[in-house]
């Protein structure tokens, strides 16, 4: 589960049922999401681990929440072309 | 009074009978909703009943600053009456709307319409300046919102054509106009007495909660449609103008000065006087689309679109669908994007294919449409569909299951499924459609209310009604919406959360210290001001006295200031403004400026806030005679149990809120709390001795409410057994 923050209506909750949906997620304007959470979910969910040991070396980075964003949003939607281009 | 029209029209359905009060009778109460909270205890006897009695009264009350150029305070209405939506009581309660209706009332010579008792058909009530007729409305009956206003600006425009100057058959002072009138209307939600049914002004001007839309439906009246040719006379035209421009020019975001502001947040989410996001919409702004305000407003929170789709919604009516929309339309835009974009670099592809994800069609808007046509809460929604979509999720709602629905939601995010959703509710359709009585009754029946509230996946914390901002964080939110009647939707004290907390996110320092802020805030909290620990977030500080004054502060001042003399939310309070050197807004100095200009009247700030101690304690009291008492004063039990965004404990945290540490000020991360049900009990005592209630029951005491002159009130307490009294 992430946030969604908007001025007027606050944290509200955002529960992500696919990997699709967690990739769009990371696009709205305030993504709020805990990064070793998504990064567990990638591997015990989606079954991918070789993402999901990146994606723990970002969460465990020195570095702000939006960077973190960042870099979780380009390595999961170059996995999710990867396997758009595969099928 | 200055400002004041000087009258109010007291409609009774039953026997179709217009009455006019005058309001200098009620002038102590100023307006909006003190007057509706006085003329409700005056003219409903029995405050007991059902929200869909015939004896409830619906008040549509104004403010002496309606219909002037009191910038952002000419414009709303404050809506009251016993309402149908909350649980485990149908509490007095209060919604509000702004666009034309009030300025029109005002403008036709009248502080508010107050309508009580059942009409024996649908009727509509055509007030022309003066003259005011209860019509038949059967052949509007049926319609839905838009279809109405449309159908009364041609009977009462007769042949004239919309925008050209007309006639209209008035004994009051001039009786030509261009203007079309004002109407606030109900849909089908209202006619089929759904407890989610709201009342609709103009496209998307709505009045939701509270379930008043049903509460019209029961009355049988379909709407109120006002034109006025008149005016309000102001004590000193010239002191109101020039409040407007100091205003303007003092605490306004100017564009031109945007660089200059230091500010590392992103300063769109400003709120207050100078807020600069508008309009106040949450979707992707279609291309074609212009501000547009409420009467006199310098503002314009709503859009004006070309395509004329989502025309004025705002706020969550913009956001409840438009992120479902946006998701369930990226997937197959990637696909076709990908054969396009194979000879870009990785970098470019990633890139293009971040901007196709935020695909929008136009299911959000037509479906906000459609919401404003039948007449449905927005609010009710922004949390009810996740809940849908998670029971249907986890297998527990669908075709076949537990709970019988059948909702297409293969096609969830598009128009369809909105409209089948929406229709369900307004019209009671097929299965599952408890729902139109809003998602809290829907779970009780289905059987999951207790075990939905415990895990949290149902999110209405307080009354049966839905979440905003969050009670374990949000605190002054939370306490001051379940020491009421509803959430409380005031946004005095969001800027604590938004100045530091974007500036967090990205590895910078806020603005200003958490200490300044709090001794900023302070400053203006009369008759708490400067005590900087009302405004300590911190776990070790929420269930203190300090707390109690914070939101005892909060409800005062909203009560008067904002929902009487009706300042908008969208604007006030302007406590922390950015746009200014030294960040202290213009509220304490700006709202008795405007009001003084208007009246006439040398009212403080201060002043204000003791009529909104006044008014609240009113409110109090018809709250306790309908049934309240402290042991049914709590919230729902995941707010007790499941901690606030409780992914992010141990992680980068979202929500920082000013509190002390080992004694020193910070911003601390709110995750992972959850509010301690023993010792917010013990709070509530806190608050119940600041307010002069009884800590036992929590109603008021004869000697609060002498010292505020409500002996009457005192004295209907005592009558009914249920004044509050001291512990022995």
């Amino acid at each position: 589960m992430g946030f969604r923050l908007r001025e007027r209506t606050g944290p509200t909750p955002v529960t992500i049922y696919s990997f699709v949906e967690a990739v769009g997620f990371l696009y709205d304007q305030h993504p709020r999401i805990d990064f070793a959470q998504l990064a567990s979910w990638v591997n015990t969910v989606m079954g991918d681990a070789e993402l999901a040991q990146l994606l723990h070396v970002v969460a465990a980075l020195k570095a702000s929440h939006q960077r973190k964003t960042e870099r979780f949003r380009e390595l999961m939607t170059e996995r999710l072309l990867q396997c758009i281009e595969q099928r | 009074m200055y400002g004041h029209a000087g009258k109010i029209l007291l409609i009774d359905l039953t026997i179709r009978r217009c009455t006019i009060i005058q309001t200098s009778a009620y002038e102590g109460w100023v307006g909006g909703h003190g007057l509706g909270s006085a003329l409700f205890w005056d003219l409903v006897k029995d405050k007991t009943i059902d929200g869909f009695d015939p004896t409830n009264l619906i008040t549509i009350m104004t403010s002496p600053l309606t219909g002037t150029l009191a910038t952002g305070a000419s414009a709303r209405v404050e809506v009251q009456g016993i309402g149908v939506q909350s649980s485990p009581i149908g509490w007095f309660t209060r919604s509000n709307v702004g666009g034309r209706f009030g300025t029109m009332l005002k403008y036709a010579g009248w502080d508010g319409v107050a309508v009580i008792g059942q009409a024996d058909m649908p009727i509509w009530i055509d007030i022309r300046n003066d003259a005011v007729s209860i019509r038949t409305a059967t052949h509007l009956w049926g319609l839905d919102t838009w279809e109405t206003q449309r159908q009364i600006w041609k009977e009462v425009i007769g042949t004239s054509v919309p925008g050209d100057w007309f006639d209209f058959d008035s004994p009051g002072i001039g009786r030509r106009t261009t203007q079309l009138p004002a109407v606030l209307t109900i849909g089908p939600a209202g006619e089929n007495k759904c407890r989610v049914a709201s009342l609709i002004h103009d496209a998307g001007n709505s009045s939701g909660q509270g379930g008043f839309g049903a509460v019209w439906g029961a009355k049988n009246l379909k709407a109120i449609s006002v034109i006025g040719t008149g005016s309000v006379t102001i004590a000193d035209p010239k002191a109101l103008m020039e409040a407007r421009l100091w205003a303007k020019k003092n605490y306004e975001t100017h564009l031109g000065k945007l660089r200059d502001i230091k500010d590392p947040t992103p300063i769109k989410f400003h709120f207050g006087f100078g807020a600069q996001r508008v309009p106040m919409v949450m979707w992707r702004r279609p291309k074609e689309h212009r501000p547009q305000a409420c009467t006199g407003c310098h503002s314009g929170c709503r859009t004006r679109t070309g395509t004329g789709q989502g025309n004025e919604s705002s706020c969550i009516d913009t956001e409840f669908y438009s992120h479902f929309d946006l998701s369930s339309n990226s997937g197959p835009a990637i696909k076709a994007l990908i054969k396009s974009l194979e000879n870009i670099n990785q970098k470019g592809t990633a890139k293009a294919v971040g901007l196709v994800l935020g695909r929008q069609t136009d299911a959000a808007y037509r479906t906000a449409d459609l919401m404003q046509k039948l007449g449905i809460n927005a609010g009710e929604l922004w949390y009810g569909l996740p809940y849908l979509r998670d029971l249907y999720k986890m297998g527990v709602l669908g075709p076949g299951k537990e709970i019988e629905c059948d909702l297409p939601f293969d096609e969830f995010g598009q128009y369809e499924f909105a409209e089948k959703l929406l229709h369900k509710m307004a019209y009671r359709e097929g299965s599952a459609a408890e729902i139109a009585d809003g998602f809290y009754r829907a779970a009780r029946d289905w059987g999951r209310l207790e075990e939905d509230l415990g895990s949290g996946i149902l999110r209405f914390p307080w009354w049966g009604l839905p979440d905003h901002y969050d009670a374990r964080a949000q605190i002054e939110w939370g306490y001051g919406s379940i020491m009421g009647d509803r959430d409380i939707n005031e946004h005095d004290f969001n800027m604590l959360f938004w100045m530091a907390s974007p500036a967090i996110w990205r590895g910078r320092k806020p603005l200003v210290s958490a200490e300044e802020v709090a001794r900023i805030y302070a400053e203006k909290m009369e008759p708490y001001q400067n005590d900087s620990l009302l405004l300590d977030y911190s776990t070790e500080n929420i269930y203190s006295e300090h707390m109690a004054k914070l939101v005892a502060w909060h409800r005062h001042y909203t009560r008067f200031w904002k929902q009487s003399v009706l300042f908008c939310d969208i604007r006030y309070a302007d406590i922390f403004n950015p746009n200014r050197p030294d960040h202290r807004g213009m509220t304490g100095e700006a709202e008795p400026r405007f009001f003084r200009a208007v009246t006439g009247r040398d009212l403080s700030f201060a002043d204000g806030n003791e009529i909104g101690r006044r008014i609240w304690n009113l409110d109090n009291a018809i709250w306790t005679i309908q049934g309240r008492h402290r042991d049914m004063v709590y919230f729902a039990d995941y707010i007790y149990t499941q901690p606030f965004a409780w992914q992010f404990s141990g992680s980068l945290s979202m929500y920082y809120l000013p509190g002390r540490k080992n004694g020193r000020w910070k911003y601390i991360p709110m995750e992972g709390r959850t509010l301690d049900k023993v010792k917010f009990d013990e709070w509530k005592t806190h608050f119940y001795e600041l307010e002069g209630w009884s800590t036992a029951t929590g109603w008021p005491m004869r000697s609060t409410l002498e010292q505020l002159d409500m002996k009457p009130v005192a004295d209907a307490l005592e009558y009914n057994g249920r004044i509050g009294r001291e512990i022995a």
